[in-house]
């Protein structure tokens, strides 16, 4: 297996040259290895952006103590409120306590919330998550079976009547789409919230409906594009006028030749959108007042609440490197000449 | 694949037939139930004129029944004391959960709550208040002296009463002669004493379970012998509050449960209240007053608070510091076209540089709007040909950024150029407590008064000495400062009123300050609910609210 690292490891687990572990039980190992000499290499990255990040945001003019105090900001309670904040340490050593607190997943203490950040991240995380696995699901069912029609009715009315509608989709601004399917659909059809997160699941799921639909009509042109074109490419090749002359049905070779081929460029366009959407959904969630990740970003920013800035942004990154690692690995999934 | 093209044709027609469909004049019909008649669909009532609050049901207040509020900001910590608790959005929840001993209501002194009654030595610094008996906090521990005392001690250390500790400075000591009597020692007389005790900070939190748990977790879960207890608190989203079995005033609160929901889209907050998800919303958007008014079964409420809306101009930097250049940039501004076209007339035109307090003078009057005599005043300013002047708005607020707009626009007639710089609420307050900008302005919902009396904002804006360089104006006037230490040692009611009406005429007329408007609070509200005001201090006394039928 290329890129055997940790020699001592491979040898073990009967890689190179000892077939008694079976092909499968060394692809799941050679998987496993993969995943975490990936996870190693991200350290580094997640370093440097939390370092970045830090810098950033203590760079920029404005200072918690004042926004807090506001109109009865005395040089005398900005004091007081400095040092009880711990604001008053130099740099350094904030950025220090921060890492070596995080390495246990202590992320500390907002400064404008008195509450840990922790618990107050990971609650925010499941709305999010929740959010963008709804919307992508929305998405892809949105984008596939259209793309497919789009690409074997290629230049026909289905194609483009197809392709006008999401290009329409695309251009309309998120906080306009959602406003006006929650006057359609919760005011005058009351099928859904007007806003918030609903209780027990059904309540939840129904509450990210319109947000997730929000979503997807940006989304699912992206992907859709991305798609048609990759099919319209494969639909051409000649592996498949061989299937066809062998004689299997069209539907077999569309799906289970065409589509499962043209995958993988439409996956980097979703895996990039993923990461994009983990932080920027903050219009949607704002609009449907979802609590989410990207809003505590916002108004923790505007704040200046600094210790949730870099707890967020290490999220962030430890996200965006995940979302990257399932993207590679999809791709071994789904082209077998791909090797880890 | 025909089957396929066509439903997918179809759905798109389907789409686009229901986007046509939604013409957003016709409100949506709301739930039959409020409709004291039939069931017919509430379409055409051209004259449903009664106001909310003259009932047709005399049958005064009802006990019972929950409902959801919609608020454009939330909590950011529930403990009156201490590091976090400084904004409107915690604020008017804590008020809810905790009683001070002296109450704000709508009226211009502060009302007997956690002390029954209370004498005044004749030297004004022995204050002596005899304290409620038979309180409870929420969780059934009595309300005891010992509790009273460690809050007030609170209250008057700087290091525990991190963001008021101005209102507790006075405070020299405390004591419990017994379990009823509570006297207040003071280094020196304060005219606005009764008006600071009735503030959030000075609330009465049970001393040995804020010992025990510490500021920040008191916070998640605060304990308190106000009207209302947390039920349940889920930040970004929602506080569920319920009723106090052991609330002092008898028969209050009416609800069995409140749950205000944190909205801060105003858009989705007016929707809410549309579609009947919520019974209140507050802070209604300026350009929808008059449609969500219209619809049926809401009533959006325009009361007076103590907020505000000015410019204030840095005096140290010329030619800000000349009188005439401040006096034209007053007389140039069209206050009675923008009050129409900003806040389509739901505010005031501002006779002063601070909100409308306690010991406002209604007789002082505004800079009318008049061009020509703006144009010779400048002309006879140290710049006649004009100046330019950068000046820091809030970013993100549409209402900021379009009176900016409009002043940059009329200014220009007299010379004046203004550039407008949209920053965040950080930057803003980091580059104007600078003292290094020339202009500055902020939302009138974000500056508003803690206190009754007007000294809390007088002592920040007017008083040189005050610790905020006359907010940051630089503005030092002797009589001024004198004016303030007057009425703030005083507590003869007439004494403090005749130097507050002074001290308006004289900033009105020196003040490096273009006044704008009084804000008035905006809240719509269903019609089935009763009792809900909102106080000058902006807050509400929820235990006041009842749902009629």
């Amino acid at each position: 297996m290329r890129g055997c690292w940790a020699g001592v490891v491979c040898r073990s687990a009967g890689l190179p040259g000892n077939p008694s572990l079976g092909a499968r039980g060394g692809r799941y190992l050679s998987v496993l290895i993969y995943m975490l000499r990936r996870l190693v290499q991200s350290i580094p990255v997640l370093l440097a952006v939390t370092l970045i990040a830090f810098s950033l945001i203590h760079l920029v003019p404005g200072d918690p103590v004042r926004v807090m105090l506001g109109v009865r900001a005395t040089e005398e309670a900005i004091a007081i409120l400095r040092e009880q904040l711990g604001l008053d340490q130099p740099l350094p050593i904030q950025y220090l306590n921060f890492l070596i607190h995080a390495a246990r997943l202590d992320f500390g203490t907002s400064l404008t919330l008195r509450t840990a950040i922790g618990p107050l991240i990971a609650a925010r995380a499941k709305n999010s998550i929740s959010l963008l696995l709804y919307s992508v699901t929305v998405s892809l069912l949105i984008a596939v079976p259209l793309a497919v029609l789009a690409a074997v009715r290629r230049n026909r009315p289905a194609d483009h009547l197809v392709r006008l509608f999401t290009t329409i989709t695309f251009a309309m601004p998120a906080f306009w789409t959602a406003l006006i399917l929650v006057l359609v659909f919760s005011l005058k059809f009351r099928l859904f919230p007007t806003s918030g997160l609903g209780e027990g699941l059904a309540g939840y799921v129904l509450s990210l409906t319109l947000p997730s639909i929000t979503i997807g009509f940006y989304l699912a042109p992206v992907l859709l594009r991305s798609l048609r074109a990759s099919l319209i490419e494969t639909l051409s090749a000649e592996f498949i006028e061989a299937a066809r002359a062998r004689g299997l049905s069209e539907t077999r070779v569309l799906f289970k030749h065409v589509l499962r081929n043209s995958l993988i460029a439409m996956i980097t366009v979703l895996g990039v959108n993923v990461g994009f959407l983990i932080s920027g959904a903050v219009v949607i969630e704002n609009v449907f007042s979802i609590p989410g990740m990207g809003s505590l970003m916002v108004t923790s920013i505007i704040a200046r609440d600094y210790p949730v800035v870099v707890a967020l942004t290490l999220v962030f990154g430890v996200a965006v490197v995940f979302v990257n690692l399932l993207v590679d690995l999809s791709y071994a999934l789904l082209d077998p000449r791909i090797r880890l | 694949m025909r089957k396929l093209l066509l439903v997918v044709i179809a759905s798109l027609m389907l789409m686009a037939l229901l986007l046509s469909a939604c013409a957003p004049a016709t409100p949506a019909a709301r739930p039959a139930t409020e409709e004291p008649t039939t069931e017919e669909p509430a379409a055409e009532q051209p004259t449903t004129e009664e106001p909310a609050t003259t009932e047709p049901a005399a049958e005064g207040p009802r006990q019972g029944g929950s409902l959801v509020m919609a608020r454009d900001s939330e909590p950011l910590s529930l403990n009156p004391i201490g590091d976090g608790s400084a904004d409107n959005g915690s604020i008017f929840m804590i008020v809810q959960i905790f009683d001070t001993l002296v109450e704000t209501r709508d009226d211009p002194l502060p009302q007997p709550a956690l002390a029954e009654s209370w004498s005044v030595s004749d030297d004004s610094l022995t204050w002596t208040f005899n304290l409620r008996q038979g309180v409870r906090f929420s969780n059934g521990d009595p309300v005891t002296c010992e509790d009273v005392k460690y809050s007030i001690d609170g209250f008057a250390d700087p290091e525990v009463n991190t963001f008021y500790s101005g209102f507790g400075s006075a405070i020299e000591s405390t004591e419990c002669v017994d379990e009823s009597t509570f006297v207040v020692q003071l280094n020196r007389v304060e005219g606005a004493f009764l008006d600071y005790l009735s503030t959030m900070p000075a609330s009465i939190r049970p001393m040995a379970i804020y010992e025990e748990l510490g500021s920040d977790a008191f916070s998640e879960n605060p304990v308190g012998s106000g009207p209302f207890m947390v039920r349940e608190w889920v930040r970004g989203e929602r506080l569920v509050l319920e009723r106090n079995p052991y609330y002092w005033k008898e028969g209050q609160p009416y609800l069995d449960e409140i749950t205000i929901l944190y909205v801060p889209d105003e858009n989705t907050r007016m929707l809410m209240i549309e579609s009947g998800e919520a019974q209140i919303a507050t802070e209604v958007p300026y350009s929808q007053i008059e449609r969500i008014d219209a619809l049926d079964g809401v009533t959006v409420l325009i009361e007076d608070v103590m907020a505000w809306d000015a410019v204030w101009f840095n005096s140290r930097i010329p030619p800000l510091d000349d009188r005439n250049v401040i006096q034209a940039l007053n007389y140039a501004t069209p206050k009675e076209a923008m009050l129409e076209s900003l806040l389509y007339g739901a505010g005031e035109i501002a006779n002063h540089v601070i909100a409308k307090v306690k010991y406002w003078d209604p007789s002082v009057e505004p800079y009318p709007y008049d061009l020509e005599r703006a144009q010779e005043l400048m002309a006879a300013s140290s710049v006649p040909d004009g100046f330019t002047m950068p000046c820091l708005i809030v970013a993100g607020d549409q209402v900021e950024r379009q009176q900016a707009e409009i002043l940059q626009q009329e200014w220009a007639k007299i010379g004046v150029q203004l550039e407008i710089e949209a920053v965040d609420i950080s930057t803003i307050w980091e580059r104007w407590t600078s003292g290094e900008e020339m202009c500055f302005t902020y939302p009138g919902s974000g500056l508003s008064s803690d206190a009754l009396s007007d000294d809390n904002l007088a002592v920040v804006f007017f008083d040189f000495t005050g610790g905020a360089d006359s907010f940051w104006t630089g503005w030092n006037n002797e009589r001024a400062i004198e004016l303030v230490r007057q009425a703030g040692t005083t507590i003869d009611e007439d004494e403090r009123r005749a130097a507050f009406y002074e001290l308006q005429r004289l900033v009105m007329a020196e003040y490096p300050a273009v006044p704008l408007f009084f804000i008035k609070a905006r809240t719509a509200i269903a019609d089935n609910v009763m009792g809900f005001q909102t106080l000058p201090v902006k807050w509400w006394n929820l235990e006041e609210v009842w749902l009629s039928e």
